[in-house]
């Protein structure tokens, strides 16, 4: 026993003793990078503390470890003062307080205002942009001497060479590569998340779902059910085909320029080809430095930021390492690679990949959704309306039960409102129907025509929901037929907005004397009320004995929409006498104030 | 009995060594153990070979990699890896080598010598709640351990505020959570290994008067020298091999371990140098199977000898 | 049995007495350790991690009372491991169990304290107040002055404790004037340029200048003013005041917010107990839905199955392979490669080697038979690769282990059943396999949980695909098992990394393991008491 607590010790004491010293001062800037940006910077650091004087230190870590860590090392104070990484990383540090804005004042003129825009939350720009990335067009220039315009000439191109036997395949996408699939899907139509007119994403808009995105899915198809394309092609096997001439064209970034060179394979890059709404346009992508908000030299940081690594020497120093376009201009006009242009003319009318923490729910079902339709196991249309409804619900689960239901569309001003498609008019918010989680309203005041609706939450468009209960989907269409009908709008609790021509039903102690076969029963048809033209129901009767009686309105047959005394949804019953054995008696209910007036014996 | 007799006599060697008791079926029997072994060595190796085959590769894809290497136009070609990693001032591969022999080596001595004595007094002595206490470190590690990174996490930077030595990007605190992390598993490895240890040679030693310690030191820990083997290999090679906890616990390049260092070179799009990662993982290898070699004689023939000597 | 005990207890007995030198080493040692684990947790106690805390005065307690105490002396042999296990498993168990019961997630990450002084920390410009750039000076002393410029390029010199001076450029100090006519020295300050300036920085950063009435900070490279800080929060009403837009919001402690009158919430929020909520929300969506069924059948398939294969693979092994001639030796040691090799390179080879368009299996299959399995997009085939591969690393394993504990079945017993002529098939099946299994018996458990829990191969060969069609929300594949599935559902999928959720549903699976795990040590009881007998 003895000797070994003395040999365990004796270990600690020399372990404590032989361990590098952690304890070596905290340098004045600390800096993650990962492992293709961390050599650069290392280089460009060193440089730095020997002109400034100032010590520097740059950390090498794992992509993702930087963006998870931040977190969770900043606030125990062992966090870096700078980090380097993606522009859609902002959503989730802003959310977790991690990063503060950075102010490049003059310098700022010299960046791509593109770049700028990546890192720019409402108005604050929160990171200094290095690069900026996206996808291109790749061909063969053996096999496809001419860079096609639009993707039917894809298609058309793939055929000739496979069918000829010229090469294994043409056009070839990875199974399950979204971001790859963005730009065709733009072409047709189809997009991620709406955007707002200042640009920003409508987290509650999701166009997975969308008939431009299926008509996209479609495409791919064709080549899936011709045998060009199969389910088993993932990254490696796109790289791989492409690079040995066993595939003809691709889409990919600047990242696959040196690996493409050393395989010697000839090749050209071009933009992203046209479908049958314009040309595709990728995603956008930045690089960037952003600066701790646990650090407790921010202020250096930005200054160094801002002074020396905004400079064509330190840009020109990453781009060597990192071979993607340079976010700073002078730097950009610097560097000779042809290639570079290409892809920022392919990118120039890109998409910034969105920024939102909601993009993260995307990716999973997104990506699946190629997959099943590239494996034959669901139709393109089964396949997004699904990742579409996946994504509506993680999304969903992130936020709480909506504050307002507000049924909109471009009639609203008919209604009060000030403006149509109004998310925010109260006029217009509906009411719930209880704990089943549906909400209803009802209108007998609109024109006869044919008019749009959608359903928004929370008074704004960020969460809205149109035909099939599908976040962000079409415009749900309907027709009044006559002036004045009345119309009931019901919002079940699977998002789905039904709108139907509404029924009115007297309820209450008479229905029994009026035929029915109890008391309280909206579904009885002996009490319904006849629409008279002009927004009211009526109901005459002579059948009443004497006697005190109470009485609702039910709409549709049932209790989900009752009024009562004042017009009021769920109100009080009313109460009449009626004098005398056999007098006549007259509801009338207003269907635009749900006021049911009763007059008995005139 | 005489130890030698006892080694040969395996249960392997009455199946192997027919010409003791032959039997009709003989030939059948070794055609088949040869068969066997064959298609052992082919299952086990064939993605070895792959692995070496990548190693000499001198094009980084491993998609684009075919059994014998292309593009080889000198024989300096097939090394452009490994002189990569010998070479490349931005790759310090001895350094990371060092590291992790001295993290790995320190584990797992730490966790052979620990997890062996409270093995010893799990299987030897009786007390209250051994039995619990026995079901309860197995339970603890049946904890889902990814989910517990963040703890973990925390857990170190916290240390390193106080004992600056096992905190973030030292070596103490990664050994820390690697003994920590492999000790249930060892303790109930050893406690099988020590239950088969006859107790007459416990009860002979104390009749002679020895203490429980002189008994453990000088009886049982050489006896279970098999098991000592086994559970330090385990440890070694399991610590060796971890990239997820050393990645995140080990910040500086210069303090990597050899995985982590290995392991940047094919993380992230750009750096697919599969190649360079194939030829460090070869020789990652190679200082486990050196060890196997080294402690195989104490794997398989070292404990029966001594067992029943007493 | 109660010979046992008595037996055992008998070894304390006959220990010799430990000399002074050493009982005096050992409360030296004691002391030491106390003194120190004391501080530590105070000091950890008071940064706020109690449950750290908690572990390390637990540890200290366990080490006291099994030195001190006489009659526990077999829990000495134990402690070490103990100590190690409490700080090590243990802690990070309880703090994971504590977690499960708040909404500590993305966005909620800070408790209201730090979230508090957080966004404390933040400044703004008041209404009317002045933005200058500035450019640093210090003097022979080392004191710092500024040289303030406003958008109507009014400038001003300003130094710590004394009013704003204004100055003109080209004209104030001594030349030469830079191209804004900051000139190079003023009142006895020099204009800092260069490393001078950057080393500067962190000097003045939290420096105010002017007088008190006028304090000018440094806010930005860009600008200093008289800024003053954004949000304030008030105890007595629980609400966080934006004096910016002069918003108060108030405090939710139920959802970890606060809120203002029109719904909007501050930037940060903060985490807060939440009961069982993160439990009722498993319980309520995941558990409820279909997917999860298939995910808990193939886990638990994979886990015996995949352990099962390995374990029968590796003992076999062991049996043929076993020997001490060199050519044995070498067999066994060519065995051990793929175990040695690192399993990140394994999966990535297997990967590889799987793929239907390049990989060598599949491609070979496809010239000689015309047909090859497809291993990442069919289900099945899928889930027949990932056992596959799994054989393939954990074989050598087993071979490994069982070749150990062959060595410690007693020959006797082999030529007691040769006496009795039972066949070696026989003799495998009554003396090996039961033999081997009391040694490697709760090994044999330890791996079945392992593989429950095996995340690793799951999301490295095929990220857990092909998808599950017909599904809802998160996305699952056919290879996906519970963790790998708990880990998509709380940190990749969900958008916000939910870290209460994912701890409850590790709580949850650590239940249904454990209790699987008691229950086969119930059906196993048998085990420890034969080895006993041995």
């Amino acid at each position: 026993m003895k000797r070994l607590l003395v040999l365990v010790l004796t270990l600690c004491i020399l372990s404590l003793t032989v361990f590098p010293a952690v304890a070596q001062d905290r340098p004045d800037l600390l800096i993650w990078a990962d492992s293709t940006r961390a050599p650069a910077l290392q280089g460009l650091v060193e440089q730095f503390s020997e002109e400034y004087g100032v010590t520097a230190e740059v950390q090498e870590i794992a992509m993702g470890d930087i963006r998870s860590n931040l977190p969770v090392a900043g606030p125990a104070g062992e966090g870096p003062d700078i980090v380097v990484g993606a522009h859609d990383w902002l959503g989730e540090y802003i959310q977790n307080a991690a990063i503060v804005p950075v102010e490049l004042g003059d310098v700022a003129e010299q960046f791509s205002p593109s770049s700028l825009g990546l890192f720019t939350i409402d108005g604050v720009l929160y990171g200094v942009p290095y690069a900026v990335e996206n996808l291109a067009f790749f061909r063969n220039t053996d096999l496809v001497p001419e860079a096609p315009a639009t993707w039917d000439e894809v298609f058309e191109i793939t055929a000739e060479l496979v069918d000829s036997g010229t090469s294994q395949f043409g056009f070839v996408i990875a199974n399950n590569a979204s971001y790859d699939f963005f730009p065709i899907m733009t072409a047709f139509g189809g997009y991620v998340f709406g955007r707002d007119d200042a640009g920003n994403f409508l987290p509650g808009d999701i166009g997975i779902g969308s008939a431009g995105t299926i008509a996209a899915a479609d495409y791919i198809k064709q080549f899936v059910d011709a045998g060009y394309l199969n389910a088993d092609i993932n990254g490696d096997a796109q790289i791989a085909l492409f690079s040995t001439g066993d595939a003809a064209m691709t889409l990919t970034g600047p990242w696959w320029l040196n690996r493409l060179r050393e395989a010697g394979v000839p090749f050209a890059i071009s933009d992203i080809p046209a479908g049958p709404e314009g040309p595709g346009v990728p995603f956008i992508g930045g690089q960037g430095f952003m600066v701790s908000a646990f650090s407790e030299n921010q202020l250096l940081a930005q200054v160094f930021l801002g002074e020396f690594m905004a400079t064509t020497d330190a840009m020109l120093a990453l781009y060597n390492v990192d071979p993607r376009p340079p976010a700073f201009l002078p730097a950009l006009e610097a560097i000779e690679e042809t290639a570079m242009a290409e892809f920022q003319q392919a990118g120039a009318a890109g998409v910034p990949l969105p920024a939102i923490p909601e993009m993260a729910s995307v990716w999973g079902s997104w990506g699946n959704a190629l997959q099943f339709v590239v494996s034959g196991e669901l139709t393109p249309e089964e396949s997004y309306t699904q990742a579409q409804t996946q994504i509506v619900e993680l999304i969903g689960a992130m936020d709480a039960a909506p504050t307002s239901v507000g049924l909109v569309g471009n009639f609203q001003a008919l209604l009060g409102c000030a403006s149509d498609w109004a998310p925010d008019c109260e006029n217009t918010f509906m009411t719930s129907n209880g704990d089943d989680g549906s909400y209803s309203i009802t209108t007998a005041a609109l024109p006869a025509g044919d008019y749009e609706a959608k359903v928004a939450f929370d008074g704004a468009w960020d969460r809205n929901f149109g035909a099939g209960g599908t976040a962000g989907g079409d415009n749900i269409l309907f027709s009044v037929p006559a002036d004045n009908t009345l119309m009931v709008f019901n919002f079940d609790a699977d998002n789905a907005l039904s709108i139907s021509e509404g029924s009115v039903a007297l309820v209450g102690s008479v229905q029994s004397a009026l035929g029915c076969p109890g008391d309280w029963q909206p579904e009885c048809a002996e009490t319904e009320m006849t629409p008279n033209g002009d927004g009211a129901f009526t109901l005459t009767t002579a059948a009443l004995a004497a006697g005190d009686y109470e009485v609702k309105v039910a709409l549709n047959d049932g209790w989900a929409i009752n009024y009562g005394a004042d017009g009021a949804r769920n109100g009080d019953n009313i109460a009449f006498s009626v004098p005398a054995d056999g007098t006549e008696v007259v509801f009338t209910f207003d269907a635009t104030s749900n006021v049911l007036t009763v007059a008995a014996g005139s | 009995m005489s130890s030698s007799a006892v080694q040969s006599r395996t249960i392997a060697a009455q199946i192997g060594q027919s010409e003791k008791r032959p039997s009709s079926n003989d030939w059948l029997l070794k055609a088949i153990r040869v068969v066997f072994i064959v298609a052992l060595l082919l299952f086990a190796l064939f993605p070895i070979i792959w692995v070496i085959s990548a190693s000499f590769n001198p094009s980084g894809s491993m998609s684009s990699q075919t059994l014998i290497p292309q593009n080889v136009e000198s024989i300096g070609d097939l090394f452009t890896n490994y002189n990569r990693l010998f070479n490349d001032p931005q790759v310090p591969f001895w350094r990371w080598v060092g590291n992790s022999l001295f993290i790995s080596g320190l584990t797992s001595i730490i966790i052979v010598l620990v997890a062996a004595l409270s093995a010893y007094a799990f299987s030897r002595f009786r007390f209250r709640f051994r039995r619990n206490l026995l079901l309860g470190i197995f339970l603890v590690q049946v904890f889902p351990n990814i989910l517990a990174m963040v703890a973990i996490y925390l857990m170190v930077l916290q240390l390193g505020k106080y004992v600056p030595a096992l905190g973030l990007n030292t070596y103490g605190g990664l050994i820390m959570i690697y003994i920590g992390g492999g000790m249930a598993l060892n303790i109930w490895l050893m406690k099988g290994f020590f239950d088969t240890v006859p107790r007459e040679i416990d009860e002979s030693a104390m009749v002679d008067g020895a203490s429980t310690s002189q008994i453990y030191w000088q009886l049982i820990f050489p006896l279970v020298r098999p098991v000592l083997a086994v559970v330090g290999l385990l440890s070694f090679s399991g610590t060796l091999g971890d990239f997820l906890l050393a990645r995140v616990l080990i910040t500086d390049r210069e303090n990597w371990t050899l995985m982590v260092g290995l392991y940047s070179f094919v993380e992230g799009r750009f750096s697919d140098d599969w190649g360079v990662f194939a030829a460090g993982a070869l020789l990652a290898a190679i200082p486990i199977v050196a060890l196997y070699l080294f402690l195989q004689r104490y794997i398989v023939s070292g404990l029966t000898a001594g067992a029943v000597k007493g | 049995m109660a010979a046992i005990v008595g037996q055992a207890e008998n070894f304390g007995g006959f220990s010799a007495p430990a000399p002074k030198w050493s009982i005096a080493l050992q409360w030296l040692l004691l002391l030491v350790v106390d003194a120190f684990g004391i501080f530590l947790a105070v000091s950890i106690g008071q940064d706020g991690n109690w449950f750290f805390a908690i572990a390390i005065i637990l540890t200290l307690l366990l080490i006291n009372v099994v030195t001190l105490v006489p009659r526990l002396w077999p829990l000495k042999w134990v402690s070490p491991a103990l100590a190690l296990m409490i700080i090590l498993s243990v802690y990070p168990l309880l703090y994971t169990l504590y977690i499960a019961f708040t909404n500590y997630s993305d966005g909620h990450r800070f408790t209201k304290v730090e979230a508090v002084e957080l966004l404390g920390e933040r400044r703004y410009l008041p209404e009317g107040g002045t933005a200058y750039r500035w450019l640093v000076f210090q003097n022979e002393a080392g004191d710092y002055a500024l040289w303030l410029t406003d958008d109507a390029g009014e400038s001003f010199f300003a130094r710590p404790n004394t009013a704003l001076e204004a100055v003109t450029p080209n004209d104030s100090g001594s030349a030469p004037y830079n191209e804004d006519g900051v000139p190079a020295s003023i009142n006895g300050y020099t204009l800092l340029e260069g490393g001078a300036r950057f080393r500067a920085i962190n000097d003045i950063q939290d420096l105010t200048f002017g007088d008190a009435g006028n304090a000018v900070g440094i806010q930005s490279p860009q600008a200093a003013g008289v800024f003053e800080q954004q949000w304030v929060y008030d105890s007595a009403t629980d609400t966080l005041t934006d004096r910016a837009t002069n918003t108060v919001y108030s405090a939710n402690n139920v959802t970890g917010e606060f809120v203002a009158p029109d719904g909007n919430t501050a930037p940060i929020g903060f985490w807060v107990t939440v009961g069982f909520d993160n439990f009722a929300r498993i319980v309520s969506t995941t558990l409820s839905q279909g997917p999860l069924l298939r995910v808990v059948l193939w886990t638990i398939a994979f886990a015996l199955i995949g352990t099962l294969s390995s374990f029968g693979l590796g003992l076999v092994s062991a049996l043929v392979l076993n020997g001490s001639s060199f050519g044995m030796r070498l067999l066994r040691t060519l065995m051990i490669i793929p175990y040695a090799v690192p399993g990140l390179v394994s999966v990535l080879v297997w990967r590889g080697m799987l793929n239907a368009n390049i990989g060598v299996i599949p491609t070979t299959m496809e010239s000689l038979f015309g047909w090859a399995p497809p291993f990442s997009t069919d289900p099945g085939w899928a889930k027949f690769a990932i056992l596959l591969v799994n054989l393939w690393f954990a074989a050598p394993y087993f071979m490994l282990i069982a070749s150990g504990a062959l060595q410690s079945i007693s020959s006797d017993v082999y030529e007691a059943a040769d006496v009795d002529g039972a066949s070696r098939w026989t003799q495998f099946w009554r003396i090996t396999l039961p033999l081997v299994l009391v040694s490697l018996g709760p090994l044999l458990i330890a791996s079945i949980i392992f593989n429950f829990n095996n995340f690793f191969l799951m999301e490295a060969l095929f990220g857990g695909g092909p998808p599950m069609a017909g599904t809802s929300a998160p996305p699952v594949g056919h290879t996906d098992n519970l963790i790998s599935y708990t880990y998509r559902l709380a940190f990749a999928a969900g958008g916000t990394k939910d870290y209460g959720l994912a701890s409850a549903l590790g709580v949850i699976i650590f239940v249904i393991v454990g209790a699987l795990t008691l229950l086969q040590f119930r059906l196993t009881r048998t085990w420890e008491q034969v080895s006993e007998n041995v």
